[in-house]
């Protein structure tokens, strides 16, 4: 699917009517009729929970299938109709709330185009850089926040169904929200689990040879374990606020999000600061024993971003990436459970680039609570919450890749790559520099053992001696 | 250089497919654009290099003072890295754009989305919106030929569900 929606996004620049006023009243959203029982032959569900608002909208194949074959969607649209319908939303996304909702009375056509929830979405996380108030819909919640009068109970209430308008895209983009993820999908588990090793066991059978590996019971003593439920973390982080996307907001109100969210990739809070905003946060948990060689922290207040809380939703979660700065993670899972998809370095996942070796599997496991997945550093992974849950995340440079990250940190576009401090450019020499003082003499050891291990490599084996005949090795003659 | 490969399907009956190489050749990654109307797929080879667009582009469906304006607009943003002068190319494309016909725009949105070309579908995106924006209900249905499928009761309904965005 050509991706340019969001594209568009990143390089647009939208001048928006005034910052919204809150409407600080708390409006239940009637919630939205059932849609009948849906369960397809190869085993698709629709998710336990009310699915929402879909208008009608039917996929193009049924228009085949009908008796009179009118199409509402193009009749509604006019002149527009040539355009698919990712264009026809490209154009809106320049529309501000009000002309949306002005358009929307137009034709059922504009009508269903107007509600399609991800414009909404937009215009919150673009409008409310202080936080929003939910209200069961991303058209309501913007809505509530521009027009404090009127009666936002009223929004989507209609329950209006379209006839006759066949569209694959809104059809896919409403299905994808309402989605139940097939059990087998989640069943896959192949990674390796230990409990109660060593560190010296960890390092040489993981950290250096850089494997995945799920840890158990390494959480045993968190406080947080005991303490962090929905209730002490409201009462705790009090009018804190916190990075939900590209907006900040206070927990209470991102719960409240989270309560009435249906989406198919809901927000997730993900905040880089939590223990510097809340101080008792970082007091309910410790870093677990192997991972703590933690190089970045000779750099003191200057280090980039290391440790973050995340909380989101059943669906939240991010695709393939590889983590920055070339360092490992480890994430521990407080409450709830995610799955995970991992690839090692050099396999490509499916959609990331187009890659001639499509078939190698990934490592994938479901971590629950209680248990910290090892990240090694360079591999592609791929998380999703399969219910609310609560992490902890860091991100470290140990002496197995310190150089590695300083060759990172080398490279000529570093400036662009190196994320999460403000100072990129300088960051390898800092970084350097910091080493040598706190650890002197550490690095060249690191790079002396990595020649040694390379020149190990490269001498040939007997066999490649042997078979080369260049080499002066055996020879048949006749 | 920005090479065409043209597939094209002829004889129903045999169903083969002729290849027609239309320049030399690129060992870029090409991307195929499906064209059902006349029933070809068109593969361009896309490097760096064609970015900065020194070949004028053949635009379908609009006259040719529009595709000298987006041909020029090409040129002048592809040749400098100069804020300033892509700046002003951009600056000249939007003049242009804003005395033209809105089927015309409509035209250019698709020609920039098929042919990937970002910089141009925000610019055709963003005027369709702008007039869209300045006209009322009864005008946006003109100007786009659109009939109201809603029933009385319906309009009013929704409009009544609307009602905070009119009251501005």
């Amino acid at each position: 699917m050509f991706g340019c929606r969001s594209l568009l996004k990143q390089i647009r620049k939208r001048k928006r009517r005034n910052p919204p006023k809150f409407n600080s009243k708390n409006r239940k959203q009637t919630p939205n009729l059932a849609e009948q029982d849906f369960a397809t032959e190869d085993g698709f569900r629709l998710k336990g929970s009310s699915p929402s608002q879909n208008y009608g909208v039917q996929p193009l194949g049924n228009l085949y299938f009908t008796s009179s074959p009118h199409n509402s969607r193009n009749t509604g649209l006019g002149n527009i109709q040539t355009l698919t319908d990712e264009l026809v939303l490209d154009i809106l996304g320049f529309l501000g709330g009000t002309h949306l909702g002005i358009l929307s009375t137009v034709s059922k056509s504009f009508y269903v185009f107007c509600n399609h929830e991800p414009l909404w979405r937009n215009l919150v996380l673009e409008d409310c850089d202080d936080g929003f108030l939910f209200k069961g819909s991303w058209k309501s919640t913007f809505v509530a926040a521009c027009n404090s009068d009127f009666d936002v109970s009223k929004v989507g209430s209609l329950g209006f169904k379209v006839k006759d308008f066949y569209s694959d895209y809104l059809f896919q983009s409403w299905l994808c929200a309402n989605l139940e993820m097939k059990h087998e999908w989640l069943e896959r588990d192949n990674i390796i689990r230990r409990k109660g090793i060593s560190v010296d066991e960890f390092v040489t059978d993981f950290e250096m040879p850089n494997k995945a590996v799920l840890l158990e019971g390494c959480l045993d003593n968190w406080p947080a374990m005991k303490k962090w439920d929905r209730d002490y973390l409201v009462k705790v982080c009090g009018d804190a606020r916190f990075a939900v996307g590209p907006i900040e907001m206070k927990l209470n109100d991102f719960f409240i999000y989270t309560d009435q969210a249906q989406e198919e990739r809901p927000l997730y809070l993900f905040d880089p600061k939590f223990a510097n905003k809340v101080r008792k946060l970082g007091q309910d948990y410790e870093v677990p024993v192997y991972f703590n060689e933690d190089l970045f922290s000779v750099l003191g207040n200057e280090r980039p971003d290391y440790r973050w809380i995340i909380i989101g939703p059943a669906g939240s979660g991010s695709s393939f990436h590889i983590d920055p700065n070339s360092t490992s993670a480890w994430n521990a899972v407080v409450k709830g459970s995610k799955k995970w998809v991992l690839f090692p370095p050099d396999v490509a996942p499916p959609g990331v680039y187009p890659s001639a070796d499509g078939a190698k599997k990934p490592v994938e496991c479901v971590c629950k609570a209680g248990e910290v997945i090892f990240v090694p550093n360079g591999w592609w992974h791929l998380v999703i919450n399969l219910e609310d849950s609560i992490a902890i995340t860091q991100n470290f440079v140990s002496r197995r890749n310190l150089l590695n990250v300083l060759d990172f940190l080398k490279k000529p576009n570093a400036s662009t790559l190196v994320s999460g401090t403000r100072d990129r450019v300088n960051l390898h020499d800092k970084f350097k520099k910091a080493i040598e003082v706190s650890f002197p003499g550490t690095i060249d050891e690191l790079t002396k053992k990595a020649e040694k291990k390379r020149a190990e490599l490269e001498k040939p084996s007997f066999w490649d001696s042997v078979k080369d005949s260049n080499s002066g090795g055996f020879k048949f003659s006749f | 250089m920005s090479q065409t490969v043209v597939l094209e399907q002829n004889a129903v009956e045999t169903q083969s497919i002729t290849l027609k190489f239309d320049g030399c050749s690129s060992d870029a990654n090409p991307s195929p654009i499906v064209n059902p109307e006349n029933q070809s797929i068109t593969i361009k080879f896309d490097d760096q290099a064609s970015n900065h667009h020194t070949i004028p582009v053949s635009i379908p469906n609009v006259d040719s003072e529009t595709e000298a304006a987006v041909n020029e607009f090409l040129r002048k943003h592809g040749s400098s890295d100069e804020e300033s002068v892509r700046t002003d190319a951009m600056n000249d494309l939007w003049s242009f754009i804003e005395r033209q016909e809105i089927g015309t725009v409509v035209v250019l949105v698709k020609f920039a989305s098929d042919v990937k070309n970002f910089e141009l579908l925000e610019i055709f995106c963003q005027r369709v919106a702008d007039v869209i924006a300045k006209k009322t209900v009864e005008e946006v249905r003109e100007i786009f030929n659109i009939a109201n499928d809603f029933t009385p009761e319906e309009e009013q309904a929704i409009r009544d569900e609307h009602r905070w965005a009119f009251e501005d």
